[in-house]
């Protein structure tokens, strides 16, 4: 449920990225913050480990703007992707808007794609939301690695393995050349917006 | 909110984010070559194209099947990058490989053995079979021994060579000459690398 303020008229709209370690999430935030940290004028929070993994979460807020009277914030987040954080991802998950699963397309980490997906399941479970109702978008990074020679898994494959029953918006990308990646967040923001509409009805 | 305010509030934030993030495709987003990757197969194992080399040098030792080997197992070491106990069970490989490739049919009689134990190694630690990291420590410990025991006859057979009388000494002395070389190569190649990976694993294991 997104953070309404009736009386500062502000609506906070949080995104979570979720996925397997080494999968790509922080990479997605620190594109966007990068290329458009001009425009929308922020800091990005980043907590790592020395071996450049993410400790606790990485923090990208940014403004919207004032629409209809309110003031929009949409706040991206990620979550440690590694197995031992659980309890931080699960942390990181409260009150969330909307979810950007990012799978990575590597042969090798297929499974680690599958355990991943269902720890997100079982996250929101303990928040009593369901994962086929929230809001998702599923992002397969990594597909410019077909150019140095790695088996990937293809967009279908893919599919299969994580999307057959949710059926959420897909896209390929490639977090480190910017490839879909604003794609895939206006596509989450934008998929939030009917609960957002009700919340302020 | 009416259901006009609605639909103005979904058009408007789009429209807020078109003007902040442009339009995705003309903001320099350059799609890959390999926007739709070939597929590896729901039945992709990594190591096959490596099991197969080493079973074609086992039958016959050439520099075609050697360079086959170096080069896939290049390309694991590009894959398996975040795994540092599998990134020092490739460079053994690579090591052992580049030995074969220089000795060929006069490589210690031992060296394919160790090259099929490490790679036995690699497939149980790398394809899945062991998840647990003080196990997969232990078949690191376990073919790095392996692996220095052959280091130790090699270099025994470089002494030997060394040391062999008149004109049998005469004829391999560019042979025993060689054999220093790889000796050393292999030693000093892989104590270093070796050396940094667990330093590195050490560190991790630490913050742990």
């Amino acid at each position: 449920m997104a953070f309404i303020n009736p009386k500062t008229r502000e609506v906070q709209i949080k995104i979570v990225y979720y996925g397997p370690g080494r999968g790509g999430k922080t990479t997605n935030l620190e594109y966007i913050y990068k290329k458009f940290n001009e425009r929308i004028k922020t800091e990005m929070v980043s907590l790592k480990t020395h071996g450049d993994r993410t400790l606790f979460f990485d923090f990208l807020p940014f403004d919207v703007g004032r629409i209809m009277g309110y003031d929009i914030r949409v706040q991206l987040y990620t979550v440690p992707g590694q197995v031992k954080y659980d309890s931080t991802r699960k942390l990181v998950l409260r009150g969330v808007d909307g979810i950007v699963f990012v799978a990575d397309c590597m042969a090798i980490v297929r499974k680690k794609n599958m355990l991943s997906l269902k720890n997100l399941y079982e996250n929101l479970s303990g928040y009593n939301r369901s994962i086929f109702k929230i809001p998702l978008v599923m992002q397969y990074n990594k597909i410019d690695l077909a150019d140095e020679g790695i088996p990937l898994l293809s967009p279908q494959t893919l599919d299969r393995d994580l999307n057959a029953q949710l059926k959420a918006p897909s896209f390929v990308a490639s977090a480190i050349k910017g490839y879909n990646v604003i794609k895939t967040m206006k596509k989450i923001i934008m998929l939030t917006m009917p609960t957002i509409q009700g919340q302020l009805r | 909110m009416t259901e006009k305010n609605d639909r103005d509030l979904s058009v408007e934030v789009g429209r807020r984010l078109d003007n902040l993030f442009g339009d995705a495709d003309a903001s320099g987003e350059k799609a890959p070559d390999a926007d739709s990757p070939q597929d590896a197969g729901t039945n992709y194992y990594p190591l096959r194209v490596v099991k197969a080399n080493i079973l074609s040098i086992d039958w016959e030792i050439t520099d075609e099947t050697i360079a086959g080997l170096l080069k896939q197992l290049d390309l694991l070491r590009k894959t398996y990058r975040d795994d540092k106990v599998v990134q020092i069970l490739i460079q053994m490989m690579i090591s052992l490989g580049k030995y074969i490739k220089v000795r060929k049919g006069q490589a210690n009689v031992h060296s394919m053995k160790v090259l099929k134990s490490v790679f036995a190694g690699l497939e149980k630690v790398a394809g899945g079979g062991v998840e647990d990291p003080d196990r997969k420590m232990e078949i690191l410990r376990e073919k790095m021994r392996e692996f220095h025991a052959l280091q130790a006859r090699v270099a025994a057979e470089s002494g030997k060579a060394r040391s062999a009388p008149d004109r049998e000494a005469a004829v391999s002395a560019l042979s025993a000459e060689e054999l220093r070389q790889i000796a050393r190569y292999l030693a000093d190649d892989l104590r270093r690398v070796i050396r940094e990976e667990l330093r590195l694993l050490g560190e991790e294991l630490r913050r742990r």
